[in-house]
């Protein structure tokens, strides 16, 4: 018994992570259309920064990260996907596999291919000793954390100018554009939050593993784009529903296989994500995004 | 107008006498002529990975195999010949192997050394094999790299997993007195799969008992599942069996350790380095692994700690013992050469296959016509203590297990 409590904590942790990664992915692919798989390696390189950085105060240095996520998301925004903005959705996907592979051979000849020591937020890898059972600190932060961000997006896609003239791009962008919404703008702004969303990842990540390495985005991306299609492209409350989802579902299954069938687990979770996708090909949150444009 | 007759007799005379000089002067000179002479050097030829992912594993090694190079010129050279290194960049890629093996035996090669990779370097290893050179890995932990798998020109330095599984076994057994284990397998390679099966043969057949076991994949960034499993066990593990490598393999220890779980872990010798746990978990105790060297100044052989100081001197502290390898593979190279007094490929093969116990820079080295891996080497059990490494045990496996499925 006292288990299943500590592995229902282990899924909400790696839900809840999941959930933030499912997040930057369904934010750019709301406004674009465009699945990034750049964002990935957003992750890697906040991860570096926490590395490089040394600072000895920790604000400083997850600040510095932040910012340097956010200005390099803009970057790839302006200079990979702004060109190609009105290209099909191949073209756009090719071009994320692109910048994608170009970051990390880039981290490969500058810092190497070997993984990278790192520590941050050490103090949350003790526990709390509720009774019988320990809760690992960083848990509670992750999950605390990604509800924060969760509610913050929301009120601020509800309640700010900005953030309802990006659901108007959502919805419709060419009649958004017609209203007088600066696509530039609204494009770049969704760049800028995906781009925050994966510097709080990396910190998580890199609190999580104590480690960086040049391919630590591509297991993140493959874990967002799975969470995105069940939740259902284009929603992000789907995306959060599918990334919390994917967790339990990978923890209950490591928890509940029997050993012989255990390496195999992932073959049974992407089984069920195919059961989902055969009984709601949209995704379970189905959202505007994926009806077909006229 | 013509040349007279005999002015352009003299004049083509001249225009022979000038070619036949250009042509002694061009013969006489580099490699490319097919005279042997003892001034011409012995070729050793590196077709590595000198970018990509694997440079990290492979330029470590380059680095031995050229200060080995430097030592012997220094000394005189092979059979008074000087030792020259060539290379030819894989780029990391599997398919790229055979066309850098070809460029290195064209830059005159007469011995080769690959990637230490059974994958990665047998497309170089099978050029060497065609060409009748000798190919060593510096490492590949697979039997297959040797007569089974390529041919009876290619050797490699690396440790099989049944080997390493059972000076794990016997060590803990043995050494420390420990009575339970559990299994913690990534099984993303065949060698860790090898490892944690035959690890888990010795320790029942010496009578431990095994608590449980475990998967998980390299790629995981949370095995907080696989940790609350071992913490759910009535009792904590004398010694966790960890059969992965970096990253996965450090994720793991750092989860382990974060949980409180405090058994001895023990891994293989790609954990080797400070380089995963230096900033995570700058404490970590009680973690061992098995490794053919120390390059952390202790090893048992004053010419490897010798070899480590010339390496730290040049590039810093190295993080793996794979550059030892590359250094030994050179003078396992001398060794027979020189017995066999000839480059020639397979009077240098009939050398290397009578190395009983060979102490070659520092290491013993034993093969046989049949095996072209060591399995009766003496390795040097790791130990992290504090964040710092030292030597813990030196042995060799009792228990020597099948390599081969039909064996």
């Amino acid at each position: 018994m006292k288990e299943v409590v500590q592995y229902i904590i282990d899924g909400a942790a790696l839900g809840s992570l999941y959930a933030l990664f499912a997040l930057g992915i369904g934010l750019i692919f709301g406004i674009m259309n465009l699945i990034n798989f750049a964002h990935g390696e957003l992750i890697m390189v906040g991860g570096y920064v926490l590395v490089y950085v040394s600072s000895p105060a920790t604000p400083i240095r997850v600040l510095v990260m932040l910012l340097a996520v956010v200005v390099l998301a803009l970057a790839m925004e302006r200079a990979a996907f702004r060109p190609v903005r009105h290209a099909r959705a191949d073209t756009l996907l090719v071009t994320s596999f692109a910048v994608s592979f170009f970051l990390q051979s880039l981290a490969i000849v500058t810092v190497g291919a070997l993984p990278k020591s790192a520590g941050i937020l050490s103090g949350l890898n003790e526990s709390f000793q509720i009774g019988d059972y320990a809760i690992r600190k960083l848990d509670v932060f992750t999950v605390a954390v990604t509800a924060v961000l969760l509610v913050a997006l929301v009120a601020f896609l509800g309640r700010t100018p900005l953030g309802v003239q990006m659901r108007a791009a959502a919805e419709d962008f060419r009649m958004a554009r017609a209203l007088g919404v600066r696509a530039n703008t609204v494009v770049a702004t969704a760049f800028a939050l995906s781009g925050f969303l994966a510097g709080v990842a990396a910190l998580i990540l890199v609190a999580q593993t104590g480690l960086v390495s040049p391919t630590m985005g591509l297991a993140p991306v493959l874990a967002a784009f799975i969470a995105t299609i069940i939740g259902g492209l284009g929603s992000l409350s789907g995306a959060v529903l599918g990334g919390y989802l994917l967790g339990s579902l990978t923890v209950a299954l490591q928890a509940m296989l029997p050993l012989s069938l255990r390496p195999y687990r992932d073959a049974f979770v992407f089984a069920a994500v195919v059961l989902v996708l055969i009984l709601r090909p949209q995704g379970l949150i189905s959202s505007r995004a994926t009806v077909e444009r006229v | 107008m013509t040349l007279g007759r005999k002015h352009g007799k003299r004049v083509s005379l001249v225009l022979l006498a000038v070619a036949l000089a250009l042509a002694a002067a061009g013969c006489g000179g580099d490699d490319g002529g097919g005279e042997a002479s003892s001034e011409e050097p012995v070729t050793i030829g590196s077709a590595i990975a000198m970018t990509g992912g694997l440079s990290s594993f492979d330029k470590p090694a380059l680095d031995g195999t050229r200060i080995a190079i430097e030592e012997i010129n220094a000394a005189g050279g092979i059979m008074g010949r000087q030792v020259k290194s060539v290379t030819a960049d894989t780029k990391s890629d599997i398919n790229q192997g055979a066309r850098a093996g070809q460029e290195v035996i064209q830059k005159g090669a007469d011995a080769m050394i690959t990637t230490l990779d059974f994958n990665y370097g047998g497309g170089a290893a099978r050029e060497a094999q065609k060409k009748g050179i000798i190919a060593i890995a510096p490492g590949a932990g697979s039997p297959k790299y040797g007569v089974q798998g390529i041919g009876d020109m290619a050797y490699t330095l690396g440790i099989a997993a049944q080997t390493d599984a059972a000076v794990a076994a016997e060590w803990g057994i043995e050494d420390k007195k420990f009575k339970t284990a559990y299994l913690l397998l990534d099984d993303i390679t065949d060698y860790d799969k090898e490892q944690c099966s035959a690890f888990k043969q010795v320790w029942t057949e010496m009578g431990g008992t095994i608590l449980g076991e475990d998967t998980f994949k390299n790629s995981d960034p949370s095995v907080a599942a696989q940790v609350t499993r071992i913490k759910g066990l009535d009792q904590e593990p004398d010694l966790i069996m960890l059969c992965s490598f970096p990253p996965g393999g450090a994720v793991a220890v750092k989860q382990l350790r974060d949980a409180g779980v405090k058994s001895a872990i023990i891994s293989n010798g790609a954990m080797d380095g400070d380089y995963w746990y230096k900033d995570s978990v700058p404490n970590l105790s009680d973690m061992f692994y098995t490794a053919s060297a120390s390059v952390w100044g202790d090893d048992p052989s004053k010419q490897i700690n010798d070899f480590v100081k010339k390496v730290k001197a040049k590039s810093g502290q190295p993080q793996a013992y794979f550059t030892v390898l590359g250094y030994v593979a050179v003078y396992a190279l001398k060794t027979a050469m020189e017995r066999a007094d000839s480059t020639e490929g397979a009077k240098v093969r009939d050398e290397m296959d009578k190395f009983d116990k060979e102490n070659v820079g520092g290491i013993e080295l034993t093969f046989t016509p049949d095996l072209h891996i060591d399995t009766k080497r003496e390795e040097r059990v790791m130990e992290v203590n504090n964040g710092k490494h030292r030597v813990a045990a030196v042995r060799a496996a009792e228990h020597q297990l099948p390599l081969f499925e039909n064996q």
